[in-house]
This record gives C-alpha cells, sequence and structure tokens, in this order.
C-alpha cells in the first residue's frame, strides 16, 4: 500500500463517515458537557433536532472532515509502516500480540497530532452556536481559530490532548488486535 | 477474504475501542471547554454525577462507531487489494 493510496482511502472514507460521525459528535458533546440537562442521548437529539433543526446537527461539519481525514489516512499509514517494519525486524511470517497492539497503540496515538487542533476546534463550534452567524463563509471556523490562539496560544489548540493519547493507545491497541484477531479466524473459517 | 468479512472484523473491533476509551474521551471533551486537568475533571464528575457522568453520550458512538470503523476498515482494506501491490 503506497502513501497515496492510504491517503486516497482515508480521504474517501473521512469525507462519507463524516456524514455519520458529525451529527453523533454534536449529540455526544453535548451530552459530555451538559451535566444532568438531559436524561437521555435521544431526548438530546430531539431537543437539538426541535431547536435547531438538522442544519444545527451538522454545525461544525467542516471541522469533522477536515478531523477525519488526515486521521483515518494518518492511522493506516502508520499501522502499516510500524506493521512491515516490526516483521522485518523479527522476521517471522506474522506479527505477534503484543506487537500488534503496540502497532496499532502507536498508529492510534501519532494520527492525532494531525488532527488534535481541528477537533477542539470541533467541539467548539458544535458546543457554541453564535459561531456560526460570526461568519457565514467558514461556519466560524476562523473566528474559532483566532479565538482559541488569543486565549492559551498554540498550547490551546492542544489542551486535553492527554486524556486523548492514553484513550487513542488503548483504543486502537485493542481494537487492532480485535481486528487481527477476526480476520485470521474467518481466514482460517474459510 | 472478502469485502464482508472486512465489515465484520472492522465493527467488531469498533465496539471494543469505543467502550475501552469513553471516560478518557469525556475527560478530552470536559479539558476543551474548561481550564481544568485530567485527574480533577474524572474525580469532579465522578463526585458530581456518579459513574454514569462518565459514560454520558455513549449511546450513539456505541451505535455508530462499529459502522464507521467498518466503512474505515472496508474501503483501506478494498483500496489495498486494488491499488496497492500486495
Amino acid at each position: 500500500m503506497s502513501f497515496t493510496g492510504g491517503l486516497e482511502a482515508g480521504a474517501f472514507s473521512g469525507l462519507v463517515g463524516s456524514i455519520v460521525v458529525s451529527p453523533v459528535e454534536m449529540v455526544k458533546c453535548t451530552m459530555q458537557t451538559s451535566g444532568r440537562s438531559f436524561g437521555s442521548s435521544r431526548e438530546c437529539l430531539l431537543y437539538l433536532l426541535r431547536s435547531e433543526g438538522i442544519s444545527g446537527l451538522y454545525r461544525g461539519m467542516f471541522s469533522t472532515v477536515v478531523r477525519e481525514i488526515p486521521s483515518i489516512a494518518g492511522q493506516f499509514a502508520a499501522y502499516e509502516y510500524l506493521k512491515s517494519a516490526f516483521l522485518r525486524y523479527s522476521g517471522s511470517e506474522r506479527l505477534s500480540v503484543p506487537q500488534v497492539s503496540v502497532a496499532g497503540g502507536l498508529a492510534g496515538m501519532l494520527c492525532w497530532f494531525v488532527s488534535y487542533p481541528q477537533d477542539i476546534i470541533k467541539t467548539r463550534l458544535q458546543l457554541d452556536p453564535t459561531y456560526k452567524r460570526r461568519s457565514r463563509l467558514d461556519g466560524g471556523f476562523s473566528s474559532c481559530i483566532n479565538d482559541i490562539y488569543q486565549r492559551d496560544g498554540w498550547k490551546g489548540f492542544f489542551r486535553g490532548l492527554t486524556p486523548c493519547l492514553i484513550r487513542a493507545y488503548l483504543a486502537n491497541a485493542i481494537g487492532f488486535y480485535i481486528y487481527e484477531e477476526v480476520k485470521s479466524t474467518i481466514r482460517k473459517e474459510q | 477474504m472478502d469485502f464482508f468479512s472486512d465489515l465484520v472484523c472492522g465493527s467488531i473491533s469498533g465496539v471494543g475501542s469505543c467502550l475501552s476509551g469513553f471516560v478518557l474521551d469525556t475527560a478530552k471533551v470536559k479539558m476543551q471547554v474548561e481550564r481544568v486537568g485530567m485527574i480533577k475533571c474524572i474525580l469532579n464528575t465522578m463526585r458530581n454525577e456518579g459513574l454514569a457522568g462518565l459514560y454520558r453520550g455513549v449511546y450513539y458512538p456505541l451505535l455508530t462507531n462499529p459502522v464507521v470503523t467498518a466503512l474505515n476498515f472496508g474501503v483501506y482494506e478494498f483500496y489495498k487489494k486494488f491499488k496497492g501491490q500486495r
């Protein structure tokens, strides 16, 4: 798999996936920051739909797309690179369990370095409807960048990165391990 | 290995990765909007809203994450097969 191939695949699934990911993130982030205001995610979804309509649910779509594309492409590219490096190093045919976990975990962490600023912008845009009114052209994207920079400098774009990286390592170490495991089980059955 | 089994692998791994890290995801989102440290953020949420507070909002990601992960893995394997050399 070439680098550009990984990028193309990531771009395609990032673009298509965002149609689902964007409103899901909207409800999720609202739930996570609103305490006990909503009894369930469904209640939150209905509230958002009633108060802002479908377009409100897709607020921050642009930042979701520019987050997803480098993130997915970067993750697969890093995973393939680490996998082949491990195989070359150990000289075996298949990766061992810890090797899959480490490759998946590291790949999951690495991809956040190219997508975290977009993620924090996405969260801010989704939770603050006033951004959309400030600039029609980009849905408040640039004025949000400006606000974060004014307040905390460049460090502001990486606030919350620590739990994100720990989570990325754990989730992808487990995720890629399950992926390889299920894949080889199915292959054996066939 | 066909496209369908790529989807199965992706979706099972999507559930696993979603559940294993949601508490830290909640910490991340809260830290993105307010100035608070990671440990303090998790402890405060536990104290004020209980364990449920840390898993608030997990429902839709849990439903859709498998689909999205399946799409990512499916498209990736598809590209690998038709565009890659391997």
